[in-house]
């Protein structure tokens, strides 16, 4: 079984865990001292290197790598960035460490500032999480209060600051370089690379993003150490993820897990199966960006290579399961709305594309579709993928790609039939037990 | 909550919290989002006099507090109701039932999307994505999530807001 | 690459003109990204091309002659990459790449044409066109329109559009801009315009508003005139398709129009133009993308010049019968002059004739005119309106250097370390000079120095700002330096290599502390200090001034001053740092240069020099007056008191622009006879016994002399309307009938005689100037001009320090008199307004005069914003309307002279400077009250 022991949620769940009291008795804060009083800066940079921690915003790029891109030297400024935007639909696990075990973030972010002499740190908090925005300013100024953070922390010679700045209503500010535009009082508008964050971020000082989740395993990694840390689970994503699970599942919530746990494991035996007792229809395995997966596509672990081989990736870990009452046009209808709304519209693909993407399966879902449509979605996703500013055109392609490819028969029923699948009349909703 | 912008440029623990806003960050402009956030709690909208006024401060075109206010969701250039209702309308959200609250808003307010009702008292949106997917239906009202929102717990929601 | 342009034989090293990457990990800028790293080499379609390490694909593409379209790209803004159509195939890489946003890497194997990259282009425009409000049978754009253009290359027809129109509903158009107007229907997203507002112009007006779909841009927030744009319609230059148009619609299709370059007459930067006419007509403006303006252009240069197309220009010669103008063949104007004239020498000496030459006209015409006025009149009686300006600049920087004029180039400015503005509102009167100073701040972290009794637009871009009372300049200047020698900041090598009177300098700053200075200026002493300090220590300082310096009784103090300031830090004779007098009028450098002044012959050659005056006697053949003439304000003097009789004025007017109205109004009455030759009616003209018409800058050929010493060409763009002719013709007709024969076949053949006679002229041909003109000095016809002066040696050989005390201003307020006025122009209007008060859009701005007054005296005064005010000095008084602005300090006052109905030099001084004899202009005492 890909039950572990639990890294990210360890402290949630025991009682006012956001508290510094009672996170620092329950071993908040002892990795930050450990680094501080017994560790060089290279040497944590080399436990997380060792520990071949990925990424956990989605794209899995491995942040011991991504940290030694800054520049090595003591004197300039370099800032730190915590993406704690959580905004892409299937995803939940930050909201859960920000409200529960924020201590936890804190000190990720802390230690990763020892490792390569950041200056200061930036907190960016979707604006609409108002409740988490609220705990970690908390836990900032109590964090302070204890002298992890400000001048000379602990006595180390570190002097690090962290700032928390609100969203305000963008899903593309979870993007790193339009998070850094926002952070600046700017549009949310993803930069052209090059230049790198590494060499030109907030205020076009060298820079670092990384997801909540990211920061939270890295206390971990320290107190154990990057070689246990790399043992734990699947090779390509070593630890334990938080996989979330909505949609028509029986048991929804969060899971920390081994990253090789099958997504059959986690629908059946973690989810408790598929809500309503339906028939699985299909699943998007990691946020609403990533290819969805059909029924008999869930035989696979939840790691780079597993999700690989059906054409998909692990993406954010969240798990939106789709019963066979859901009619599969109109779930993409919904997800390619989303796209269209959150592009930032800059380039012409993304701003363009999406909205005709939209406006063409709006047409097929209303039953106006004509044949030749999906092949002209199809070809719009071809020019759009890869060629836009940022990931967000490639993340609007990937579910209308993989959906049409995957049901194409569905779509063409709309397109002739000009109504939906009978199976799909009525949708297994929360209200429907 | 709705002061206008005359009583909000008068008042000076409103000034005093601009000013110090402007010192949060490690560079003035990083305070607009903040500002804005704070105007709009104070007046429930962000009007184009603030915004000018925010422009003097932070010494930037007016044209660019406008692109900032007009490309976040959560800025109104425009008054609202008095409560502001936010639906999820995501995929997991949908797929918890979703539409069938946010019909059922609809039909008891007797508003549509984007609309106000006519004593001011609400204004109804859809929101995308709020991160609370295993719990939805999920829905806003002003800074409060709500999660597993059925109508009926919805009417009685409602009944602490005036 | 268009960077070489500024490039001159005495640069040590590139000089640009815009922006170029300090390091690798700025964002790539359009132009130049190339100076860094190594040449490499890479294959673009099987072609091998070589390349420096840094040069996008796009440009490596160019430089092997591939095109690859772009919409978003414009060389002179910073990547946005927006836009996507330039995705080009990078062999190895996995999506597809853009060309303008992707450097080069060794080796890369890059394809610009395969079917891939074909239906990506077209993918992405058929995207475009479908939310395009393509009604381009009548968009002014027709033609181009980067849009139309790409479309029509890729052979996209409505047959073979791919998604369905979705622009049904059109948006209104923002038409509330006097000059231009966006439809952001036609809006392709590629924000070239919000970064040539931010990147070129340093003003960061417009933005992007709204996102996904509905993402448009506007300058204000209401509309765009509730914005501070002021109309220079760089982001109109910029758009690639109709969204930012010029408001009134030519009516005339680009391909029907045609492309005519010339120089700019509306101030002394020189700006470029590229002027569309069709059937005599003037279509659009555009600027050159050349030096010295690069495609920039102020409100005035691209859209004030309909008076040119106006029906009110002067089109027949008018000779005064029975005391009214009435038309006149031109033989009876010109035999009248000359039978007049002949009747004035004969009865009263050649003494009694003066003429008023022109900052206005070309440095041909100046030059016949001075030749006439010397030759075939036989006096020196010559001046013009320099007298007003820069006289203190020419006789001050003479007497320090050797030469006066800015010592520097335009561009320079871009790159200097510290600019100190004094006495120039540059945003108002050198728009595209402010550009360039604006850039420097913005783009390459300039530190800017202020110091101006006014709250000019500058200040916003300055690191620090000295608001000295008016009148004090040589004490904060003598301050400066005083703070410079006792912190030991100034450049001992230079002062002892290159200059001479140091210890006589340093004596009088003695006196001079920060403290006493505070007193005298009230400027903070720590302020001053601050200025010294960062003045002293960069690399590079450049000092730019105006007639805020100039136009006082001690303007050739301040003048002096400045000099000093330089020479002591050494801040002079290397690129970037030096002293720099902006001239205001377009070609007052040139008039200057020419000739055009009492006591010198063209090149500033002596009149009282016996080897000079012979020199021309001989290449003239007549022989000369070696008394020097009259200057301005002295021929009015001269006229009252009755020892001129005679007066030939080509293209001004006296009558708004010289100081103490009143007075010159008289003298002018008083004149026996007056001839005008002007483009307009002037208020000069009107008094005048014989008008003349001229054809105006874009009716002829000739050359202007920019401030940065750049001789400029002039071409013909439109015939001169009626019976109007150049100036040069003019005047040749009227030194022939005076029995002096002028003749030459066009200008080309005048300046072939300038350059003869003028040593600094000595290279300066029409043939060498067609591109981008020659920055004299240029003493033979192989050599490439000079972009900074003063290297290695000064003109006179060793600097010179001159000791200068301070003198209080002539007028200082008194209780009958308390406020100090000061007066100057705007951007909206040039000098009298001849010009730039009959062009449609500049009065949509600015139509009436006013006067800028303290809120806090506004309402002390019982005054209001808008309402009139009633101003008087000793001299006349005049009823404006108040603009209440902090931009005037407290007890101050500004009026704009611009206005002939409210005429500021109604009140100015005409006190004179000693040496220069350049009037006050710029601090009189007044009285400003509410009208009874």
């Amino acid at each position: 079984m890909a039950e572990v022991e639990k890294i990210l949620t360890s402290r949630i769940g025991t009682k006012s865990s956001s508290d510094i009291d009672s996170a620092m008795q329950n071993g908040a804060y002892e990795a930050l001292i450990k680094a501080l009083t017994k560790m060089t800066p290279e040497q944590v940079l080399n436990e997380v290197k060792t520990a071949n921690l990925k990424g956990r915003g989605g794209a899995g790029f491995p942040a011991g790598i991504k940290l030694s891109f800054l520049p090595k030297d003591k004197k300039s400024i370099k800032y730190l960035v915590c993406n704690a935007d959580e905004s892409e639909p299937g995803t939940f696990k930050d909201r859960l460490l920000i409200e529960n075990d924020p201590h936890r973030i804190l000190e990720g972010i802390i230690i990763a500032a020892y490792a390569v002499n950041a200056t200061s740190g930036f907190i960016y908090i979707r604006g609409e999480m108002a409740s988490g925005a609220k705990i970690l300013e908390k836990a900032i100024s109590q964090a302070y209060e204890r002298h992890f953070l400000g001048k000379n922390i602990m006595g180390s010679g570190l002097d690090f600051d962290i700032y928390l700045v609100r969203g305000a209503g963008a899903y593309i500010c979870g993007e790193e370089t339009a998070l850094m535009n926002s952070i600046e009082g700017k549009r949310g508008e993803p930069r052209t690379k090059p230049p790198f964050p590494a060499n030109y971020g907030v205020y076009g000082k060298p820079s670092n993003v990384n997801n909540v989740e990211t920061y939270a395993n890295i206390p971990t990694i320290i107190e154990k150490g990057g070689s246990w840390y790399s043992k734990i689970g699947s090779q390509d994503t070593p630890g334990t993820r938080l996989f979330g699970l909505s949609g028509h599942i029986k048991k929804p919530g969060i899971y920390e897990l081994k990253s090789n746990v099958t997504l059959r494991e986690l629908i059946y035996d973690f989810g408790g199966g598929i809500l309503g007792d339906k028939k699985l229809k299909a699943v998007i395995p990691g946020g609403s960006s990533v290819p969805v997966l059909k029924a008999d596509e869930i035989n696979v672990t939840m790691d780079i290579q597993g999700l690989k081989k059906v054409g998909s990736m692990p993406g954010s870990g969240g798990v939106i399961v789709l019963n066979e009452t859901v009619c599969i046009v109109k779930a993409l209808l919904n997800l390619i709305t989303f796209y269209e709304r959150e592009s930032c519209g800059q380039c012409t693909p993304c701003r363009e594309g999406t909205h005709f993407l939209r406006l063409l399966i709006e047409n097929i879902e209303k039953g106006e579709g004509v044949e030749g449509d999906c092949e002209k979605i199809l070809s719009i996703c071809k020019n759009i993928m890869g060629r836009t500013i940022c990931p967000l055109g490639d993340a609007a392609v990937m579910p209308v790609e993989s959906f049409i490819k995957k049901f194409r028969d569905e779509f063409e029923f709309h397109i002739k039939e000009k109504r939906c699948l009978p199976e799909t009349f009525k949708m297994t909703t929360i209200f429907s037990e | 909550m709705t002061k206008s912008s005359n009583e909000l440029l008068s008042d000076r623990e409103f000034l005093r919290k601009i000013e110090k806003l402007k010192k949060l960050y490690p560079e003035e402009k990083s305070a607009l989002l903040a500002m804005l956030h704070l105007c709009q709690s104070e007046m429930g909208y962000i009007s184009l006099e603030i915004q000018e006024f925010i422009a003097k401060e932070l010494k930037l075109s007016p044209a660019h507090i406008k692109g900032v206010v007009t490309f976040y969701e959560m800025f109104f250039d425009k008054p609202k109701g008095r409560n502001l209702i936010q639906v999820c309308r995501t995929l997991p959200c949908m797929l918890a039932g979703g539409e069938i609250l946010f019909e059922h808003i609809s039909t008891k307010l007797g508003i549509k999307e984007g609309q106000t009702t006519s004593d001011g008292k609400w204004t109804l949106m859809t929101v995308e994505c709020l991160a609370c997917c295993d719990k939805g239906p999920a829905i806003m009202i002003n800074d409060t999530l709500y999660t597993r929102v059925s109508p009926r717990e919805f009417d009685e929601i409602i009944k602490d807001y005036r | 690459m268009a960077d070489t342009d500024s490039k001159g034989p005495n640069y040590p090293e590139n000089v640009k003109t815009t922006t170029s990457p300090k390091e690798t990990t700025e964002p790539l800028k359009g132009k130049n990204p190339g100076d860094i790293g190594a040449t490499i080499r890479i294959q673009i379609d099987g072609i091998d091309v070589k390349v420096p390490l840094g040069t996008t694909i796009l440009e490596a593409a160019k430089s092997a002659g591939i095109k690859i379209p772009v919409l978003c790209y414009h060389p002179k803004l910073k990547i946005a990459g927006n836009c996507r159509v330039c995705c080009v195939e990078v062999q190895g890489a996995r999506t597809l790449q853009p060309a303008c946003a992707t450097p080069v890497a060794p080796n890369m194997v890059v394809w610009t044409s395969t079917p891939k990259v074909k239906q990506s282009i077209k993918t992405v425009v058929n995207l475009l066109l479908a939310s395009h409000n393509c009604d381009c049978l009548v968009c002014d754009a027709a033609g181009a329109c980067e849009l139309q253009n790409l479309a029509y290359e890729l052979g996209i027809d409505v047959r073979s559009r791919q998604f369905p129109i979705s622009c049904n509903t059109l948006p209104e158009i923002d038409s509330s801009s006097p000059v231009l107007q966006y439809d952001s229907s036609k809006c392709i997203q590629c924000t070239r315009c919000i970064r040539a507002c931010s990147e070129v112009q340093g003003k960061g007006i417009i933005a992007a508003l709204h996102r996904s779909k509905n993402v448009m841009i506007s300058a204000g927030i209401r509309n765009w005139s509730d914005s501070r744009c002021d109309g220079c319609g760089e982001c109109v230059q910029a758009c690639p398709t109709g969204a930012l148009s010029q408001k009134v619609s030519p009516k005339v299709r680009v391909w029907e129009a045609r492309k005519v370059r010339t120089s700019c007459s509306y101030c002394g930067v020189g700006c470029q133009l590229d002027m569309w006419v069709s059937e005599n007509k003037l279509v659009k403006v555009e600027g050159a993308d050349i030096v010295p303006n690069y495609g920039s252009t102020c409100v005035k240069g691209r859209y004030g010049h309909d008076f040119l197309n106006s029906s009110e220009r002067l089109k027949t010669p008018m000779i005064r019968r029975n005391g009214v103008l009435q038309e006149a063949t031109w033989e009876e104007a010109i035999s009248e002059i000359a039978f007049k004239i002949k009747k004035i020498k004969g009865e009263h000496g050649n003494d009694a004739i003066a003429g008023l030459s022109s900052a206005r006209v070309t440095n041909e015409e100046n030059y016949l005119f001075q030749k006439t006025i010397r030759a075939a009149i036989g006096t020196n009686n010559v001046d013009h309106c320099a007298r007003l300006c820069h006289a203190s600049t020419v006789a001050g920087l003479a007497q320090a250097f050797g030469s006066g004029a800015m010592t520097n180039s335009i561009a320079e400015l871009e790159h200097a370390k510290c600019i100190l503005v004094t006495g120039s509102n540059t945003t108002e009167t050198h728009p595209v000079i402010a550009t360039v100073i604006r850039r420097a701040v913005r783009e390459h972290g300039t530190k800017l120095i202020v110091v101006d009794p006014r709250r000019i637009d500058l200040v916003n871009n300055a690191t620090l700002w000295l608001r000295q009372k008016n009148g004090t300049d040589v004490a904060w200047i003598n301050g400066m330096m005083n703070v410079i020698i006792s912190e030991n900041l100034h450049n001992r090598t230079f002062i002892e290599q290159r200059t001479e009177g140091f210890e006589e300098l340093r004596k009088i700053v003695e006196k001079f502390t920060p403290e006493s200075v505070e007193e005298i200026t009230h400027i903070p002493a720590r302020d001053l200090i601050e200025a010294a300090r960062i003045y002293a220590k960069a690399e590079s300082s450049s000092i730019i001034y105006s007639m805020g310096i100039t136009q006082h009784t001690t303007g050739t103090d301040n003048v002096l001053s400045i000099a000093n300031l330089a020479m002591l830090t050494g801040q002079i004779g290397k690129p970037f740092s030096g002293v720099n007098p902006l001239r205001g009028q377009n070609n007052v450098q040139g008039a200057c240069d020419v000739g055009a002044l009492p006591n010198f012959y063209p090149g500033y050659q002596k009149v009282s020099d016996t080897l000079i005056k012979e020199k021309f006697e001989k290449a003239w053949g007549v022989k000369l007056s070696s008394k020097d003439g009259l200057t301005i304000i002295e021929m009015m003097n001269a006229i009252e008191e009755g020892k001129i009789k005679g007066l030939i004025v080509m293209g001004e007017n006296p009558m708004v622009s010289d100081p103490n109205l009143k007075h010159v109004e008289k003298a002018l009455r008083k004149t026996e006879f007056l001839v005008v030759i002007d483009i307009f009616m002037s208020e000069t003209a009107a008094l005048a016994d014989v008008v003349l018409p001229a054809a105006s800058f874009a009716e002829k050929e000739g050359t202007f002399t920019n401030t940065e010493r750049r001789v400029i060409l002039l071409r013909e763009v439109l015939k001169a309307p009626g019976q109007a002719k150049p100036d040069w013709q003019i005047i040749c007709d009227i030194s022939s009938a005076l029995g002096y024969e002028m003749k030459y076949h066009n200008a080309a053949e005048i300046m072939d005689e300038i350059a003869s006679l003028t040593p600094i002229y000595g290279g300066i041909h029409h043939y060498r100037l067609q591109e981008k003109g020659i920055q004299w000095p240029c003493p033979n016809d192989d050599h490439p001009g000079t972009v900074y002066l003063h290297k290695d040696k000064f003109s006179r050989g060793l600097g010179k320090f001159h000791p200068v005390d301070f003198i209080p201003p002539d007028e200082i307020p008194n209780e009958e008199y308390p406020f100090i006025l000061s007066t100057g122009r705007i951007l909206f209007h040039y000098h009298t307004g001849t010009m730039s008060r009959k062009s449609v859009p500049l009065n949509e701005y600015v139509a009436t005069g006013y006067a800028e007054i303290h809120p806090d005296d506004v309402k002390k005064l019982g005054l209001e914003d808008g309402g009139k005010v009633l101003i008087s000095t000793k001299r006349g008084k005049i009823e404006t309307i108040v603009k209440s602005t902090e931009k005037v300090a407290p007890g101050s006052v500004f009026v704009p002279f611009h206005f002939a109905e409210a005429p500021a030099n109604m009140l100015t001084n005409d006190a004179l400077d000693p040496i220069a004899r350049i009037p006050e202009y710029k601090v009189a005492a007044c009285k400003v009250e509410k009208p009874h």
